[in-house]
């Protein structure tokens, strides 16, 4: 691999479960990845292996790398692994009098909260989540604030002094501050965070005012509870990285991907270690708005299928959806995040057999262990992948490039058992998971795009994960989607670091209001002028000197007799009469196309419920390369393979094109397979497949 | 087509057709049952117009992949037929609350399919569709593009602000099927604001009801029809926005099954629908064949159930098992009073919605399937079955009759194997006692009328073999929300002093029932708010254990006026509970449950909501587990003690007192009870007990079979007798027991009002416990019939 001499790169690396990925993109295009084993006791370790191991590649070892690189983004799920395993810090809670248990309320939905919707009706089975933080750690202190953020009850520092200490003197490693109408007025909350520093200045502490500006305690509280959680454990990992690369020679600070997109500094990292949760996927969302961006695709949906679930994202109008509150571990939060919704659907989804005799698929999955069936690993029960392995789908010898040994002929035993008890053959019950399993997943797609107001006929769809090229074709039947696109099949299997390399530091603000329309020019500017000196002042003061940050700058709107808010975008620059005029009419336009025509009840009067403004440090994009300088080194294989067809109720020798690297010029027409290192793109009868310009197969499923 | 012969005696439907005519009129009332002056039920054969023609044919033999697929593809587009409803509407009752339902019919009526959403609505669908098969079919006709609206109570509503609109979908010149919702439609019209009249006396003097109207024909909307019914209305556009939300959500789902038909085909459609049914229908009756036949009956009270009504009101439902077939009557309910009464269909639907949570949760909501193992006999003019024009806006009885419901089933199911037993649950839920509203303006000067959504806190009682939830909304509203109090604050001229689970409200019991929310508020930056209750009287505990299992606290609204916590929020204090409350203003005054109180911004407004039932004796809870609840701030040490004898000093339990404390307890028990009335003799060996009610069991004896307790093995008399006969009572107002779980049913009603447990003589653990009159007979709410005895297996 060569590259110019003088060029210099974006380093991402994003640290999964078994791999550490590590990619380098250069100025000029170059893209170059490694993988190095994650390692779970420090994963600090694996981070710098990755990257030795990218540099090698080059020629270039860490030290003469890092002189070249000009920034270095981090996605980590460190903090998601403690929320999920809860093993994150004793967290104490101070909160105000007369609400301590805003957590066990869950505002009357918890026993639901994060369920499928049937599941909701096996009432005997339906509990609230384990608590975050127990009863005993939750000290409530005399204060109170109301919804104009004016005073009621000062608070009362002797009493907070006293509940602080009894938390202290239980050995909490983290406190979380979430007082009632905080984000009105964050004064109290700001107190007792000065009074836990008098009394242990190095306990973690973390104020909800300052990670949410919204309305809703449970939210709030949710948020600081989870930061606190996490935030000891990732002060140190942050240190770990940030250290471990200065030795290196890495002059400017490492970023860590946010769960917004873009990235963080460190040091909000560390202040806000929440934010970095779930931005594994979020990376994948950031590198498929790239690539989009640059093939020309405005509206995409992504759908990525691993092991366990399959989830979908939308960009729409080059944008990636957000949301503002998501139920993470059956909690809710209130982070403005990348919408990624899942259902429990994968590779590792079990075939079972209900109790009226009749044939599901998932949501419990066999995961990466014990697998399924034809890993041998004890389970005995077909899953997704067994079927794919039954239809011939999945070559056992080609298995993950050969990497791991399974074993076809369980699987095929397992099908057969299905099979026996529906009076059809093992094949025939294989299809059927298969289909049962892509329904499931056009259901979600079908969620996402028409019951948002989107047209999926409209959108590609990218095919991640290791399922992911293999039911996206019948998935894009079902859901009327035309295109399909597996994107760069030589650098998917990096996504998810590219994502992080290409990730802008990003501060998302937002001041709460309540102001009905019409609204006052001056209104607006002064709340906007606010923020865009505060995200100046925090971007000179993360050493970005003073580059103008990019403003993208909205509102949240709403019907006042109605529930819904939606955001509305607004220009640049001060606002005048012209542009406040639009307002009212751009809103009404985004409701009737979010919720249908006529839908909004305007009489009630509209009413303006926050200002958000999203400050970005903008960084030159290369281009993704072509891939005709490439195209020679394709090292290929073809060969036909019998494959049982569910639209030909049969088998057909099927032709199979087995690319290790590179790509080919021809247009591959279904029936046929294509194998790609980590999985296999399913090209039914009807469709076809080739390459584009960039690299990506694109099969197009109908005009 | 097969049928399973072995199953031909069996009330399942082997082919998705329901043959089940529900109703035997030679036992009822005799009458016209058609909705008018009795309410509506249909017959298994429906009087339909023959020029209407029914799309029937289906082919049952589909591929059971196929199958899947649709019954999944229904499921999810009943979800979107939701999801649309909640986007245009907008409205907090539907976004929030979720107060409404979506669902699918057969051509005839019958429901395959129901959202996760309110499931009392879930038996009122398929009586609107059959009315309107057999009374609109010949004139004004049913034709496609049409689209019905009705909410007439006595045809099949909860109560006239639920409305419903439907939709029939032609294919290829025939009915196909139906898309029915039913929303909270709010302000209809009446004597109240909202809708709810407590002081009506009859239909009239409430919303009128609209029986089933075109208000879509062939396509176009009625504008005559829509504006007839929005004029009833105090919130017209309101009102209107919701008919454009059903009407969305309908053309949506239509849409869809044109979809599907176009792909598939009617007979495979029709034909996975009819399966659905057969499935669901057999599932439930598996189920019931493994619990042994028999008679249950459960009775609740109504108390204060109209203006100045100081009387205690009994509703009643029996259900009698054969097979796998449950009979229900509703004997013994009061005659109908005020608004308080429940329709027949809210009756019905209450059953088929608990029946469907016991039985039948895993078929994806399929209320035909469940019903067609219901009979039903209503007796008419009772609170549980009005007779018109009796008036049932404020949904005091309908809504007790689902804790009726789930009750009933749920001593029913504790005969059965530990896999059905377990789904059985102690009372509990929202809108015990009842809601609040407040009315007054709001800091911007604005008028506001509206209400919190604290009650949808709730709390689930305790189970057979876990405890209930606290704070755990209801089981018969799953997906409910509460909200924020900030938004409540934003909303309404209100600053809660406090919101917070109660200690000790949960039932005591083996295990314990939810605990409930308390709350209090102070008016303000407002110069008066008032508040109107809209309740019936708490201290009538509608929130009972079940197998001895201690009742839920039921409720509470207390108040103080110029209560001085405004100078208690001046010095920097701010109570964080009832308890503390109290402490620092002096005791609170319980309001009546009609009460109108205008508040000033240095008066207390403080509400407590239900706790769950417990389940089985307190005494038999395991101390450890008392002690968690102890230390997770659940449960008093004090509550600890009294219930559970458990005793918990310093943090930590001490064995040795606790056991020494309950022999004394179960002692003292004895010792204050009433002799049995019918002396039993003789024991039996506690491994022979077959339990029926967690210590209450039934053994084999010589000369035939008796009631005992599993406990010591006494015998409690022969098993065709009441065994409470042979207990030993124990009859007290709750209210002494604890004055703060159990509020005083003197204090509104002038019906001695009383908790009764009865004991076993022998060794004093209780065997059951129920609330009612003091003037009652025992109740007689278990028995079994000879073929029951048999599969009991002793």
């Amino acid at each position: 691999m060569s590259t110019t001499t003088d060029t210099t790169f974006a380093i991402g690396v994003d640290i999964g479960g078994t791999f550490t990925d590590c990619v380098l993109l250069g100025e000029d295009g170059t893209i170059v990845g490694a993988k190095s084993p994650t390692t779970p006791h420090d994963r600090s370790v694996g981070f710098f292996a990755s990257i030795e191991r990218a540099g090698e590649k080059l020629g270039l070892d860490v030290p003469g790398l890092f002189a070249r690189t000009s920034r270095l983004v981090h996605g980590t799920t460190t903090g998601t692994n403690a929320i999920v395993a809860r093993h994150g810090a004793k967290v104490g809670l101070v909160t105000t009098a007369g609400h301590g248990d805003v957590m066990f309320l869950m505002r009357g939905g918890g026993r639901t909260a994060g369920l499928a919707p049937d599941e909701a009706l096996h009432v005997f089975s339906t509990a609230k989540p384990d608590p975050l933080v127990p009863r005993q750690m939750i000290v409530e202190v005399p204060e109170r604030v109301d919804v104009d953020g004016e005073v009621v009850v000062a608070l009362d520092e002797d009493a907070t002094r006293q509940a602080v200490r009894t938390l202290v003197d239980q050995g909490v490693e983290a406190i979380a501050v979430s007082l009632v109408w905080s984000f009105r007025n964050p004064d109290h909350e700001h107190r007792v965070r000065d009074i836990v520093a008098e009394i242990a200045p190095d306990l973690f502490v973390t104020c909800a005012s300052d990670l949410v500006s919204q309305l809703g305690e449970y939210e709030r509280t949710t948020t600081a509870i989870m930061n606190a959680y996490i935030g000891p454990l990732m002060t140190d990992y942050i240190d770990r990285i940030e250290s471990g690369a200065r030795e290196r020679g890495f002059t400017s600070g490492v970023l860590f991907a946010q769960c917004a997109g873009g990235a963080i500094t460190g040091d909000e990292a560390r202040t806000s270690p929440i934010r970095t949760v779930q931005s594994g996927p979020v990376a994948g969302i950031v590198s498929s708005q790239l690539l989009c961006e640059q093939l020309g695709y405005p509206n995409a949906l992504l759908a990525d299928m691993g092991g366990t679930t399959f989830d979908v994202s939308v960009i729409r109008n080059h944008d990636p959806l957000r949301r503002h509150t998501s139920v993470f571990q059956r909690y809710e939060l209130a982070l403005p995040m990348l919408d990624v919704e899942s259902v429990g659907a994968g590779g590792g989804s079990l075939a079972w057999f209900d109790e009226s005799d009749r044939l599901n698929v998932g949501p419990q999955s066999a995961g990466a262990f014990p697998g399924p069936v034809c890993y041998e690993n004890g389970n005995d029960v077909a899953t997704v992948t067994d079927s794919d392995v039954a239809l011939g789908i999945i070559d056992p010898a080609a298995f993950l490039n050969g990497r791991m040994k399974i074993n076809g002929g369980a699987s095929r035993d397992a099908l057969q058992r299905v099979g026996d008890r529906l009076a059809i053959t093992a094949q025939e019950a294989a299809a059927g998971v298969n289909r049962l399993v892509d329904a499931k997943m056009a259901d979600l797609i079908r969620r996402m795009s028409v019951m948002r107001g989107l047209d999926p006929r409209h959108f590609v769809m990218l095919a991640f994960g290791g399922g992911g090229p293999v039911h996206a074709c019948a998935v894009a039947r079902e859901a009327g989607v035309k295109k399909v696109v597996v994107p760069l099949p030589h650098v998917a299997a990096m996504w998810l670091a590219l994502g992080a390399a290409v990730s802008d530091v990003t501060h998302i603000y937002q001041t709460p209001a309540e102001i009905r329309l019409p609204v006052q020019p001056d209104q607006l500017n002064a709340i906007l002028g606010e923020m865009e000196t505060r995200a100046r002042d925090t971007i000179r003061h993360e050493g970005f000197g003073d580059v103008e940050p990019n403003f993208t700058r909205t509102l949240r709107m709403k019907y006042a007799a109605q529930v819904f808010d939606v955001e509305v975008p607004l220009g640049a620059g001060p606002l005048d009469d012209a542009a406040v005029s639009e307002i009212a009419g751009d809103f009404a336009r985004i409701y009737d196309d979010l919720f249908g025509k006529g839908s909004g009840f305007a009489e009630a009067g509209v009413v303006i419920t926050s200002v958000s403004l999203q400050a970005t440090v903008p960084t030159h994009k290369p281009e993704l390369p072509r891939v005709d300088e490439a195209s020679s080194d394709a090292i290929v294989s073809r060969s036909h393979r019998s494959v049982f067809w569910a639209e030909e109720g049969r088998e057909v020798d099927t032709y199979v094109v087995r690319l290790d690297q590179g790509v080919v010029d021809e247009t591959i027409t279904g029936p046929a397979l294509i194998e790609l290192p980590d999985t296999v793109v399913v090209v039914h009868p009807g469709e076809s497949a080739s390459f584009d310009d960039r690299g990506n197969l694109v099969v197009v499923i109908s005009e | 087509m097969t049928v399973d012969a072995s199953r031909a005696t069996s009330t399942s439907t082997p082919d998705g057709i329901v043959r089940n005519p529900q109703v035997d009129f030679s036992v009822i009332e005799e009458g016209a049952w058609d909705g008018r002056d009795l309410p509506y039920l249909p017959r298994i054969d429906l009087d339909i117009d023959p020029r209407l023609a029914l799309n029937t044919e289906f082919d049952l033999e589909v591929d059971p992949i196929t199958y899947q697929v649709l019954r999944s593809r229904f499921w999810n587009m009943n979800l979107d037929h939701s999801d649309t409803i909640k986007r245009v509407s907008g409205s907090a009752n539907i976004v929030y609350m979720d107060d409404f339902n979506t669902s699918l019919l057969t051509e005839n009526g019958d429901t395959i399919v129901c959202g996760p959403s309110v499931q009392y609505f879930t038996g009122h669908g398929d009586l609107a569709v059959k009315w309107t098969l057999e009374h609109r079919s010949a004139n004004p006709g049913i034709e496609d593009g049409d689209v019905f609206l009705q909410n007439d109570p006595y045809i099949g509503t909860e109560h006239q602000m639920d409305t419903m609109m439907y939709l029939p979908v032609f294919w290829e010149g025939g009915l196909f099927c139906w898309i029915l919702s039913n929303t909270h439609m709010g302000d209809l019209g009446g004597t109240d604001p909202g809708s709810f009249c407590i002081g009506a006396t009859d239909i009239f003097s409430e919303s009128i009801p609209v029986p089933p109207i075109k208000i879509v024909r062939q396509g176009m909307l009625q504008d005559d029809v829509v504006e007839m019914f929005v004029r009833k209305s105090r919130t017209p556009e309101q009102i209107g926005l919701q008919i454009r939300s059903q009407l969305a959500g309908l053309r949506l789902t239509r849409e869809r099954i044109h979809e599907m038909l176009r792909e598939y085909g009617p007979r495979v459609v029709k034909g996975c629908m009819r399966r659905m049914i057969k499935d669901c229908s057999e599932s439930v009756g598996r189920r019931l064949e493994q619990i042994p036949d028999g008679r249950w009956t459960e009775v609740l009270y109504i108390g204060s159930a109209g203006p100045d009504d100081k009387d205690v009101h009994r509703v009643v439902t029996s259900v009698e098992k054969r097979g796998d077939r449950l009979i229900f009557d509703n004997e013994g309910s009061d005659p109908q009073f005020y608004a308080a009464n429940a329709p027949f269909s809210a009756w019905r639907s209450s059953l088929m919605c608990a029946g469907a949570a016991l039985f039948g949760y895993d078929q994806y909501n399929c209320p035909a399937g469940v019903a067609d193992h219901m009979e039903f006999r209503p007796v008419p003019g009772t609170m549980t079955c009005a007779r018109f024009p009796a008036a049932v806006s404020t949904l005091t009885a309908s809504i007790v009759t689902v804790y009726l419901a789930s009750q009933v089933l749920s001593k029913m199911a504790l005969s059965g194997p530990d896999h059905i037993r377990r789904a059985a649950n102690a009372s509990g839920g929202v809108s015990l006692p009842g809601w609040w509203v407040a009315a007054g303006l709001d800091r911007h000067g604005h008028f506001i009328a509206d209400l919190t959504g604290d009650s949808l806190n709730g709390s689930i009682g305790a189970f057979p073999d876990r405890d209930g939830v606290d704070t755990g909304g209801a089981w018969w509203w799953p997906n409910s929300n509460a909200g924020n109090l900030e938004e409540w604050e934003s909303a309404m001229p209100i600053l809660y002093l406090f919101r917070r689970e109660q200690i000790d409200s949960g039932g005591a019991g083996r295990w314990r029932g939810g605990n409930g929310l308390e709350i209090a508020i102070v008016p303000h930056k407002t110069e008066e708010l008032l508040t109107q209750i809209v309740s019936s009287d708490p201290a009538i505990n509608t929130s009972p254990g079940l197998a001895g299992g201690m009742p839920g606290h039921p409720g509470n609204f207390l108040s103080k006026t110029s209560s001085g916590v405004r100078d208690v929020l001046g010095r920097g204090g701010l109570p964080a509970s009832r308890t503390e409350l109290e402490q620092s203003i002096g005791g609170l005054e319980r309001l009546s449950p009609k009460s109108v109180s205008n508040l000033h911004t240095d008066d207390v407004f403080c509400v407590e909501y239900s706790g769950g039932g417990g389940y089985g004796d307190p005494l038999l809870r395991h101390p450890e587990l008392v002690l968690a609840d102890v230390e997770a701030g659940r449960l008093s040490v004090e509550h600890a003690r009294k219930h559970h004898g458990v005793v918990v000093r310093d943090g930590v339990l001490d064995d040795d007192e606790t056991r020494a404390l309950r022999a004394d307890q179960r002692r003292d028990r004895l010792a204050s009870a009433a002799a049995p009335r019918v002396a039993a003799s003789g024991t039996v060996d506690t491994s022979r007990v077959r339990v029926v009610a967690d210590v209450l069991g039934v053994a084999s004896v010589d000369g035939g079979y008796a009631w005992a307790c599993s406990d010591c093995g006494q015998q409690l008399g022969p098993l065709s007798t009441n065994y409470k006969l042979a207990t030993a009572l124990v009859e007290t107002n709750p209210n002494e027991i604890d004055p703060v779980a159990y509020p005083d049913p003197a204090d509104f009603c002038d019906v001695a009002f009383m908790l009764r447990q009865y004991l076993c003589p022998a060794c004093g653990v209780t065997l059951g416990a129920e609330c009612c009159r003091a003037d009652d007979d025992l109740l007689h709410d278990i028995s079994f019939s000879d073929s029951g005895v048999e599969q009991l297996g002793l």
